[in-house]
């Protein structure tokens, strides 16, 4: 019985339901505007949807500007209902609201259904507009500026980013925690660790014996050719190398003992400086290297890999420097020293054969996949400490806490351009920036060659302005994508952008490596960059080489992990 | 570091300069001890590794916070000791009263962006904070990690709006409150 009832108030429902449905089709037309979009302060574009029109009534458009001015359109409605009127060009009307009025009549123009809308046109110049369209220009005009003035270089990476944050949420700063999640990103890669503990060790060395006793070592072999001072400079530079992952630390451990005895054997100040700059580039290369470290970190790439790849490059260097030297001495008939007997080479080996071991840990430990480069750093630290707290007995637990202490400071230095460049590389991309400059120059139909070579320019450019690592944290996001595309092997390209950025901080006019060696040696600007040119000159012969050649580099890659 | 407090200063001015040396010496005690843990935590690691055959799995963990305390102490410090990377040879090569300017606007540009940053670090805290992730093998929150960056980023602002100051008030150029503009006294060490 009482299912009958339902049965029946159901069917009445689906039958007053069926004649509703019909009327609201037939009867209750309606017009929707749904956005109105003004571009370029010229172009006006509405854009809505209509339904229940029939086939002999029109949808019209008409936009009145607060003067009074009109223009009248009539958009086509497709089969779905929506109609479009793009790109009106408004540049007649004044500036305040514009109202939008959608009108659909039928065929003797009674209006069947209409609709208002309104978009606010303001012409006035928009500083943040103008900067919208010229994003990266803007941007990067703006790093330059700041940089050229003297601030310290976190702050065009902070200012750089923040404009673009700026400029991306059209000024609404609340999104800048975006950036501050990317500054603490930067930093938290686990192979970061790497950095302050080569720093680290290289600092204790630095300090202690060990510098001076692997200088011996090189002296001892090679100090009494023709030319043999130097040779055993830029020996010493490559050796410590191996120790010591910065250019700085290179200048300062090698450089500033080996100066005096240069100067008694005869050479001129103007070559000693340019020598010692230039072969403590090759300590950039020799792994381990700070440069390498952050480069595999942005391009994920791996470290162990790029650290045996600076090898081959890095005796190159050392042997054309070497060849260098030697004509140097014999064009300015250097006197050449006494040859070492062997005696005395047994006894500068046996006590450099403490430090030796450093390399055997670091280029050997990595070589045989025994360490990670980060596990290698930490090894490295606690023989430096053995050695220098324990062997050699020159640090004490004091110094050891000094040592700290400025390794801490070198290392926040670093790590916050770290962490403000991945802050400013998350902007540029979240912009599109690296495909924009790289399709301005035009460079997928470059190939290999075309791409390397703008690879190199770009960086030896840049470092003859800003930090190695500055340029290497905002330059290689910018390139990771044509390096992929060109299918360039990561590590080749590595290699070659770590000599390139060690070239570039020797080459005046403001690389940062003069600095350093005015600084260290108080010598003025014209005499520390006089002689450099034969070496930047071997240098980037031997980049160009590294082009055409990869095997220099990727020989011994290929013997130790192909 | 010299003595830059004369003793013609007023005493609001020596009570900062003396909390500003308790502050140096905390950031020097938190950037030496963050190093020396930083590489006790990864020898420790590497010792588990090959002695004991297991590695531990809480070091990196340990090495991001080490990490992220020795950035933002070192931050401040840097910037006391005026020890911050810059390319200095076009302001090198200006007269003194235009290098003083540049200071001023230098410095005080630099402290706005840092109290700016750490405005906005502090609200990137309380979202972590609020999302609740825990470090999966310390098992503590991640927020503790950054609790040291807003603070980092006012000492270094108030560095910055200092050395302002300092500027304004007396003759010399200064690179930073404690160290004068100039080559001849830096001392350079790596």
């Amino acid at each position: 019985m009482e299912n009958y009832q339902i049965k029946k108030i159901l069917l009445l429902l689906i039958i007053i339901s069926c004649l509703w449905v019909p009327s609201i089709f037939a009867s209750e037309a309606f017009v929707v505007i749904e956005e109105t979009v003004i571009k370029q302060k010229t172009l006006l574009s509405v854009y809505g949807y209509a339904e229940g029109v029939e086939p002999w009534e029109t949808v019209r458009i008409t936009l009145t500007d607060e003067a009074g001015v009109t223009i009248e359109k009539a958009p086509t409605i497709n089969k779905i209902g929506n109609w479009e009127m793009e790109a009106v060009d408004i540049s007649a009307f004044t500036d305040g609201i514009i109202t939008i009025q959608a009108v659909v009549k039928d065929d003797r123009e009674n209006i069947v259904v209409q609709t208002d809308a309104e978009a606010v046109l303001d012409t006035s110049f928009s500083l943040m507009d103008f900067m919208n369209k010229h994003f990266a220009l803007s941007i990067f005009l703006l790093m330059i500026v700041l940089l050229l003035l003297g601030f310290p270089m976190k702050i065009p990476l902070i200012a750089g980013a923040t404009l673009g944050v700026w400029l991306l949420y059209e000024g609404d700063f609340s999104q800048t925690q975006f950036m501050i999640q990317q500054m603490m990103g930067g930093i938290r890669p686990a192979a970061l660790i790497a950095v302050p503990m080569f720093i680290l060790s290289a600092d204790i060395m630095t300090r202690g014996k060990s510098a001076e006793k692997l200088i011996d070592l090189v002296m001892a072999f090679v100090g009494h050719i023709k030319g043999g001072l130097a040779v055993s400079t830029a020996g010493a530079c490559t050796v410590f190398g191996a120790v010591s992952g910065s250019t700085q630390a290179t200048v300062v451990a090698i450089g500033a003992p080996l100066r005096p005895r240069l100067q008694q054997g005869g050479y001129k100040d103007s070559f000693i400086l340019a020598l010692i700059v230039n072969s403590s580039d090759i300590a950039f290369l020799i792994p381990p290297s700070i440069g390498m470290i952050i480069y595999g970190i942005v391009a994920k790439t791996s470290i162990p890999e790029l650290f045996i790849a600076g090898i081959g490059p890095g005796l190159l260097i050392l042997f054309l420097f070497s060849i260098y030297s030697v004509i140097y001495a014999i064009i300015n008939d250097i006197p050449t020293e006494p040859k070492a007997s062997w005696k005395e080479r047994r006894k500068a080996l046996l006590h450099a054969i403490w430090p030796l071991g450093f390399p055997a840990i670091i280029i050997g430990g990595i070589f045989g996949g025994v360490f990670s480069p980060t596990e290698a750093a930490a090894v490295s630290v606690g023989y430096a400490i053995l050695l220098e707290g324990f062997v050699f007995k020159t640090m004490k637990l004091r110094d050891f806490y000094a040592t700290a202490l400025s390794t801490g400071l070198v290392t926040a230095v670093v790590f916050i351009l770290v962490g403000a460049g991945a802050a400013f590389a998350w902007v540029l991309s979240y912009a599109q920036v690296p495909q924009q400059i790289l399709g301005m120059i035009g460079i997928d139909e470059m190939g290999k060659y075309g791409v390397l070579f703008v690879i190199s320019v770009a960086f030896f450019t840049g470092c003859m302005f800003v930090d190695p690592i500055v340029v290497i944290l905002i330059l290689v996001p910018i390139f990771a994508p044509v390096v992929n595309n060109v299918g360039l092997d990561p590590v080749l390209v590595g290699t070659i952008i770590t000599l390139q950025v060690a070239i570039g901080s020797a080459t005046p006019p403001f690389g940062c490596d003069i600095f350093t060696a005015i600084a260290i040696f108080k010598r003025p600007y014209i005499e520390v960059v006089k002689g450099t040119p034969p070496f930047i000159f071997i240098l980037l012969s031997v980049a160009v080489a590294l082009i055409f050649f990869p095997e220099i580099a990727l020989f011994l890659r290929d013997v130790a992990f192909r | 570091m010299d003595d830059t407090v004369q003793k013609s200063d007023p005493p609001l001015i020596k009570a900062v300069d003396f909390i500003d040396r308790q502050i140096s010496k905390l950031e020097g005690v938190m950037l030496a001890v963050g190093v020396i843990a930083m590489a006790v935590n990864t020898i420790a690691a590497v010792i588990s590794r090959f002695v004991f055959n297991s590695a531990i799995t809480f070091t990196d963990e340990l090495n991001v916070i080490f990490i992220v305390v020795v950035t933002y102490a070192g931050l401040s410090y840097a910037a006391r000791n005026g020890r911050h990377i810059r390319m200095s040879a076009i302001y090198d090569a200006m007269p003194e009263k235009m290098r003083k300017v540049l200071m001023i606007l230098m410095t005080s540009v630099t402290a706005v962006f840092m109290f700016f940053l750490s405005y906005y670090s502090y609200y990137y805290i309380v979202e972590v904070y609020e999302s609740g992730r825990i470090l999966p093998a310390l098992g503590l929150p991640v927020f503790y990690i950054y609790l040291w960056v807003p603070v980092g980023f006012v000492m270094t602002g108030l560095q910055y709006a200092f050395t302002a100051v300092k500027n304004i008030t007396h003759s010399d150029v200064y690179l930073s409150t404690n160290v004068k503009d100039g080559y001849a006294d830096t001392e350079i060490e790596m």
